[in-house]
């Protein structure tokens, strides 16, 4: 057959696609993004144990320290020192790290669980959950012991619900697509805080006398912070961090959309119902030790997000430690900035927090990667 | 090799493909056809495993049904007709998603799973983009860029839907074109979603016809593309020239040959 008129060659419509030009892909920049993120948690830590009414300077820390350590030459230290260091300033430090971890790594979470970046760890009703048990330990006057069991109760009852309700419901997401869908559960989520929300609100207004101490958990406080809440939020947060990490890649494949996350062998709906669980129990945990500390959850993933990588295997470990030195400085700054008196750590958060935010939102850095 | 028996979908109370039975040989380029709503995305998702269906369907001797998702993930590489692209993800980034059903759980991918996307980057020409940000490609580049995503799940299936319609005349044929020699090359088994009834004719093996979820007709590109066939189909006047050997369709306004053919 003669050659139609306007033939190209076949070799001229193939030269852009030559298969010997080399290619190399890297592996995610990982360690790059964490060695920042650990050198300022350092930091962080060394300023939260320095800093507060009495002043430990750093030579005094690290002789405490290495007194502790075999082998290492030490100077004996003022045991008051010593008991303020171990006591107080190193247990409240620790749990401020692994509640700002917890917080941060979980807003990531259902950042990249709902794919909506105004997601965060109190979307599904941990928040109103865990406000509405404490609440109710405070106006009956119940022994301060049984606050955080009320809280962390009140908050996985609260996900539960929303999760319960939010799965059953049906909806067509358009394509005839079985049991994929995560709006129903978003909306239920806001459904159940409304509930409990008003509960806790009613509740908080019958009873005026304790309403300071209601709004001081609210507003979130490590005041109290000592190692025995460490040993019981810690269980929680390794399990819940272990989970999340896990699962990074998946939450990766997530981002193309759950329909085609599926046909590259991914059960979204499974995906989904675990890091759930696991982040609620993790949240509900720190909630129960800190009260409500907002904002951590929203800041710090995208942040990160804007300066290092929006994959979730560089994202979320470094969310988490960089979580973790924000709630520490966050912290120091509520004891010092007022002392004696302290300054809710939530109301810190978003001060400090939303400043810097908004500057890192105004980066050139930022509008590329939001344009 | 696809074969597929008495297909039936029903979304809503509907049944919105009914009764398909066709089979596509083993490096064969099937065309599925038809007017809009008549069910080929449906049909297509059906393949893929995205919606629940009646009767069989089976890849390569076995049981669609019966695989699990990463079983059929490594079977079947779908592209939906319009693909999410995470602004932010990278190119190379984007491509190694391809490689998850290949992974041990909860391993990250493997040095070889790296260089197979990266092979394929290089072959579809994405030498130099690797680092690009997906929110800085043009359409004929997202294009490529997702079926190389599909190919790196070396599933011996294809199945795309509407690969071409976000593209020029030109591209199209580059595309179309590309996913030939891929198919040749890797031995793949292909089933496209075409609107162009021309191209379809001049790349696929076969025309499945559907219209209102049924199969109208199947068979040669000669064998589907009849004036009053397609004319039925569409509701549309519709013509079929041969052009030098190649089957070309055209569709006109109404009445446009009953005065020509009066005069
Ligand atoms: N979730 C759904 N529920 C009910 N009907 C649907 C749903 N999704 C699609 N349909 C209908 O199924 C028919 C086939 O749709 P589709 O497969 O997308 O057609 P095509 O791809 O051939 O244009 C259309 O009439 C459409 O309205
Ligand atoms: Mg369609």
């Amino acid at each position: 057959m003669a050659a139609l008129p306007g033939t190209r060659p076949r070799a001229q419509r193939s030269d852009r696609t030559d298969p010997r030009t080399a290619v190399e892909l890297a592996p995610p920049r990982l360690v790059r993004a964490l060695i920042p993120a650990c050198l300022l948690l350092v930091a962080a830590a060394a300023l939260g144990v320095a800093v507060g009414s009495s002043h430990l300077s750093l030579l005094t820390l690290w002789h405490t320290v290495a007194g502790h350590i075999p082998l290492l030459p030490h100077r004996a230290v003022d045991p008051v020192d010593a008991a303020i260091f171990w006591q107080i300033r190193l247990p409240r430090v620790v749990l401020a790290a692994i509640v700002g971890a917890m917080l941060a790594g979980g807003g990531a979470t259902y950042q990249g669980v709902f794919r909506n970046p105004l997601a965060d760890p109190y979307l599904l009703g941990v928040a109103a959950g865990g406000g509405l048990g404490a609440t109710i330990v405070i106006v009956s006057g119940g022994p301060a012991g049984l606050l955080p069991v009320a809280a962390f109760t009140g908050a996985v009852l609260a996900v539960a619900l929303t999760y319960a309700l939010g799965r059953t419901a049906r909806w067509d997401t358009g394509g005839g697509t079985v049991g994929i869908g995560n709006t129903p559960i978003v909306l239920a989520g806001v459904a159940i805080a409304a509930l409990f929300t008003a509960a806790q609100t009613y509740l908080q207004q019958q009873h005026v006398t304790t309403i300071q101490t209601v709004y001081g958990w609210i507003l979130g406080q490590l005041t109290l912070a000592s190692w025995s809440d460490v040993t019981v939020v810690l269980p929680y947060v390794i399990v819940a961090a272990v989970v999340l990490l896990a699962c990074a890649r998946r939450l990766d494949v997530l981002r193309v959309g759950e329909e085609e996350a599926s046909t590259l062998g991914i059960d979204p709906a499974r995906l989904r119902l675990l890091l759930i669980a696991a982040a609620t129990l993790g949240t509900a945990a720190a909630v129960a030790v800190s009260g409500l500390i907002g904002f951590v959850g929203i800041i710090v993933p995208h942040t990160v997000r804007l300066t290092t990588s929006s994959s979730y295997r560089v994202l979320l470990p470094v969310s988490m430690i960089v979580g973790a030195a924000f709630l520490i400085l966050a912290d120091v700054a509520a004891r010092t900035l007022q002392a004696p008196a302290e300054i809710p750590l939530g109301v810190v958060t978003a001060t400090v927090g939303a400043p810097f935010f908004l500057f890192v939102l105004r980066s050139r850095r930022a509008r590329e990667a939001l344009s | 090799m696809i074969d597929i028996r008495k297909l039936t979908v029903r979304l809503g109370a509907r049944p919105v493909v009914q009764d398909v039975t066709f089979s596509v040989a083993a490096q064969r380029w099937l065309a599925l056809v038809g007017p809009n709503g008549a069910g080929k995305t449906t049909l297509v998702r059906a393949l893929a495993g995205l919606v629940d269906f009646g009767g069989s369907v089976r890849i390569d001797d076995r049981e669609s049904r019966a695989m699990s998702r990463r079983d059929l993930a490594r079977s079947v590489a779908y592209v939906p007709q319009q693909p999410g692209f995470p602004a932010d993800m990278t190119v190379g980034d984007y491509v190694l998603l391809g490689r998850t059903p290949h992974l041990r759980p909860l391993r990250s991918e493997t040095a070889s799973d790296r260089r197979v996307c990266a092979d394929l980057l290089g072959r579809l020409g994405f030498a130099h983009l690797a680092g690009r940000r997906l929110a800085t490609l043009s359409g004929g580049e997202r294009q490529r860029l997702v079926l190389a995503r599909a190919l790196a799940q070396q599933a011996p299936v294809l199945l795309l839907d509407e690969p071409t319609s976000a593209l020029d005349l030109g591209r199209r044929i580059d595309a179309l074109e590309l996913i030939d020699e891929l198919r040749v090359e890797r031995g793949l088994t292909v089933v496209t979603v075409v609107h162009d009834l021309t191209l379809a004719a001049q790349f696929a093996d076969t025309l499945a016809l559907l219209h209102h979820g049924r199969l109208v007709t199947q068979g040669a590109p000669a064998d589907v593309l009849r004036d009053e066939v397609l004319s039925d189909t569409y509701d549309a006047t519709v013509r079929v020239v041969d052009d030098h050997g190649q089957l070309v369709v055209t569709s006109r306004r109404w009445n446009c040959w009953a005065t020509e053919d009066a005069q």
